[in-house]
């Protein structure tokens, strides 16, 4: 299958009353699965939503597979799977009935035609043996699956999926994740998240955002290799560790003994024996999160 | 097209289960049921009074503020529930199921209309052992069809332009307007009844492809020519429709049609001869008081709105029984501002006498001011029957012997067969 495209051109957008959500945004992504990255308010959802064409852009454009996201919305929608953060479904459906309002939706006419997607979905984000359940009935976990469900219908070659895994216990955060991966192999999946985890486990390449601007684009790899050099870990006393904490970003804390075990982000550590180590992802993101907000501090 | 089509078909039926399925569905359906028997219970048990109670009652007062409180919670489901992003990602066009949403929920509400008629005739069989004709059904049912049409559209579509359902509690005024006000509006405003059938059917619909094209706008920056057109035209339609009703017909205070003002005019007590009538029948045709010339004439008024007036159509039937037919002809008036309301009850009665409507019947708290009719005769109560000899004078008037029942009705006119035409008496003609 030939991966689709998509080119984002100096998109923007700001929100009336003057909240610059995302700041002009040139990007290209081609295949696998793709996170956004960031903490909230960076703007994650506001891109996912103007490329789903639900959300005017105030400048730039965007184009999927050669469809511009602003004159073609009909036919960029037939190409996306689109699942918001904070979504809703029709409590009084069943889970069949509402895969099957969603096919219309997606302009299967056809019964049969429905039919097959609606199973062909259920067993792919486990939903079966819950076809005759209520929605209004669903735990968390399974109003996810089935939003991703939904959002599959169609075998859609674009995937958007924003937050997928958010408010999850780990056991369904864990089975979001391992469908998520699957489902990356033959198209393109853009997912967005403010949890590093879900990143790692999923991801090809990743954008991070901050404040509606791009802080880095680029793989997994390539992240934390800019942070290599720059990890450190170290055994202080819980005195030390409130003196430490002014100074550097911490990426993790743990109690071992009377003592404190923490790492630190930076390019050099005084005042405490540390040892530099193999940077996560979760110290590459916030190495990068940490050096934009000193830059911002400074300037 | 017809892919689309079966879109439309397939989106209305889920609308029209999320609607009513379920716990909720079941205690709506059974709730208005149940307030259209207990109305039924109240009036006298005829399964005509009960059909045309569930028109007047279960439409107006149960089924009206039913339905927008469910068009509310239609227009409003994807906000209410947060489902409007996944939906609107989707391809099919949102201003397509804009209208799949408005034929479910109305589909639903049709549903309902179709409990509360058929509970209201369920009491005659229940309470009397008498049984409702299917005409009856269709009769009552039909009346409800494009009242609950354009309340329907208008509640649906201020909802959703407005974004708010304070929008169907503004429609709901109007209505509540129209009950309590009606004295002073002219008919054409009221929606309820069936001459208005053209006028409210062709605003019904335009509002809602108005509505559906300002949905194609906000949604693909692209207006299109069709829809807004054809939203334009059926207003236009809807709006001329309605003057030409207002200019053609007696609908004070708009408009006074001179043909009804002379029949006003006439007073019973004036002239030996009592008012002429010239109105159309349960057919449509012209009936005239000429057309009697030379026979006895009973003339007997009721209103469907007095459910126990009615009694005198079946009393009147059982007093002609043993008259002779080609020298006594009767006339029951109906006055009753919906035209159609006189048609449904002649023909699921099938009465053998003919039935006019008073055309110019309008809403009011006196009835001698409530029609030209009512006027003329200066009719005091409900029901009401006078018999006059074969020169159309005044032998008797029921009412105010106290004699309104078929023994009663059967001696005024073997009393007036008595009495001799008086040489040259013609009647007032038209």
């Amino acid at each position: 299958m030939i991966a689709l495209q998509i080119d984002v051109t100096g998109l923007s957008k700001t929100y009336p009353g003057g909240v610059e959500a995302l700041k002009p945004m040139n990007l290209s992504i081609s295949d696998g699965v793709f996170a956004l990255l960031g903490p909230n308010g960076s703007g994650k959802t506001t891109f996912m939503r103007m490329l789903a064409t639900l959300l005017e852009p105030t400048s730039g454009t965007a184009t999927i597979d050669g469809q511009d996201i602003r004159k073609g919305r009909k036919q960029v929608r037939r190409l996306l799977g689109y699942l918001p953060q904070d979504f809703g479904l029709y409590p009084s459906l069943t889970v069949e009935e509402q895969l099957d309002y969603m096919g219309l939706l997606s302009e299967m006419t056809a019964p049969q035609e429905r039919q097959a997607a609606c199973e062909r979905v259920m067993e792919q984000a486990n939903l079966t043996s819950l076809r005759k359940r209520a929605v209004g009935t669903l735990s968390g976990g399974m109003r996810q699956r089935l939003g991703i469900a939904q959002a599959l219908l169609t075998s859609p070659q674009l995937l958007i999926i924003d937050e997928p895994t958010a408010g999850l216990d780990p056991e369904e955060r864990i089975r979001i994740r391992g469908l998520l991966a699957e489902l990356g192999g033959d198209r393109v999946i853009l997912v967005s998240t403010h949890i590093v985890a879900d990143v790692e486990a999923t991801a090809d390449a990743l954008v991070i955002l901050r404040l509606g601007e791009v802080l880095f684009t680029g793989t997994i790899e390539e992240l934390v290799n800019r942070t290599r050099g720059r990890a450190w870990e170290a055994v202080v006393t819980r005195q030390r560790l409130h003196e430490l904490k002014e100074q550097y970003v911490f990426t993790a804390v743990h109690r071992t003994g009377g003592d404190m075990r923490i790492r630190i982000v930076a390019a050099q550590v005084a005042g405490a024996d540390a040892q530099e180590v193999e940077p996560t992802l979760e110290d590459a993101y916030l190495d990068i999160m940490g050096l934009a907000e000193s830059e911002a501090a400074a300037a | 097209m017809k892919p689309l089509l079966l879109s439309l078909r397939a989106l209305a039926t889920h609308e029209f289960r999320m609607t009513l399925r379920g716990r909720s569905g079941l205690s709506v359906a059974l709730g208005a049921g149940a307030l259209a028997f207990a109305d039924a219970a109240l009036r006298p048990q005829s399964p005509l009074v009960a059909g045309v109670r569930a028109s007047l009652f279960g439409c107006g007062l149960v089924l009206v503020p039913l339905s927008l409180a469910l068009v509310a919670g239609a227009a409003r489901r994807d906000d209410t529930v947060g489902a409007g992003d996944v939906v609107q990602s989707r391809p099919f066009p949102t201003h397509l199921l804009f209208v799949a949403r408005f034929l479910g929920t109305y589909t639903a509400v049709l549903a309902l209309y179709a409990v509360v008629v058929a509970c209201s005739l369920l009491c005659p069989l229940v309470l009397a052992r008498e049984f409702a004709s299917p005409l009856t059904f269709v009769h009552a049912f039909g009346r409800g069809i494009v009242p609950l049409l354009f309340i329907v559209a208008l509640g649906y579509c201020g909802v959703a332009v407005a974004g708010n359902v304070l929008a169907a509690a503004i429609v709901a005024l109007y209505w509540l307007y129209l009950l309590l006000w009606g004295d002073f509006l002219a008919r054409v405003f009221n929606f309820s009844l069936t001459q208005n059938w053209p006028i409210y059917g062709a605003l019904a619909l335009s509002a809602v492809l108005g509505t559906a094209a300002l949905r194609r706008f906000q949604d693909l920056r692209r207006s299109g020519v069709a829809l807004p057109l054809a939203a334009a035209g059926l207003l236009v339609l809807g709006l001329l429709t309605a003057w030409n009703r207002v200019v053609h017909s007696h609908d004070k205070p708009l408009h006074r049609d001179p043909l009804a003002m002379q029949l006003a005019a006439q007073y019973a007590k004036a002239s030996p001869r009592v008012p002429g009538v010239w109105l159309p029948d349960q057919h449509g045709r012209l009936w005239r008081t000429s057309s009697t010339d030379g026979k006895v004439l009973v003339l007997a008024f009721w209103s469907p709105h007095d459910p126990d007036s009615m009694t005198v159509l079946d009393d009147l039937r059982t007093a002609l029984k043993d008259v002779p037919r080609a020298s006594v002809a009767c006339l029951a008036v109906c006055l009753a501002d919906d035209h159609a309301l006189s048609a449904h009850v002649a023909s699921e009665g099938r009465y053998p006498f003919t039935m006019v409507t008073d055309t110019g019947t309008h809403f009011s708290g006196k009835l001698e001011d409530c029609a030209p009719l009512a006027e003329a005769f200066e009719l005091a109560k409900l029901p009401s029957v006078y018999v006059t000899d074969r020169g159309h004078r005044l032998v008797a008037d029921l009412a105010s012997e106290g004699t309104l029942y078929p023994e009663g009705m059967a001696a005024a006119i073997g009393r007036a067969l008595a009495v001799p035409v008086p040489p040259g008496i013609g009647v007032e003609r038209r």
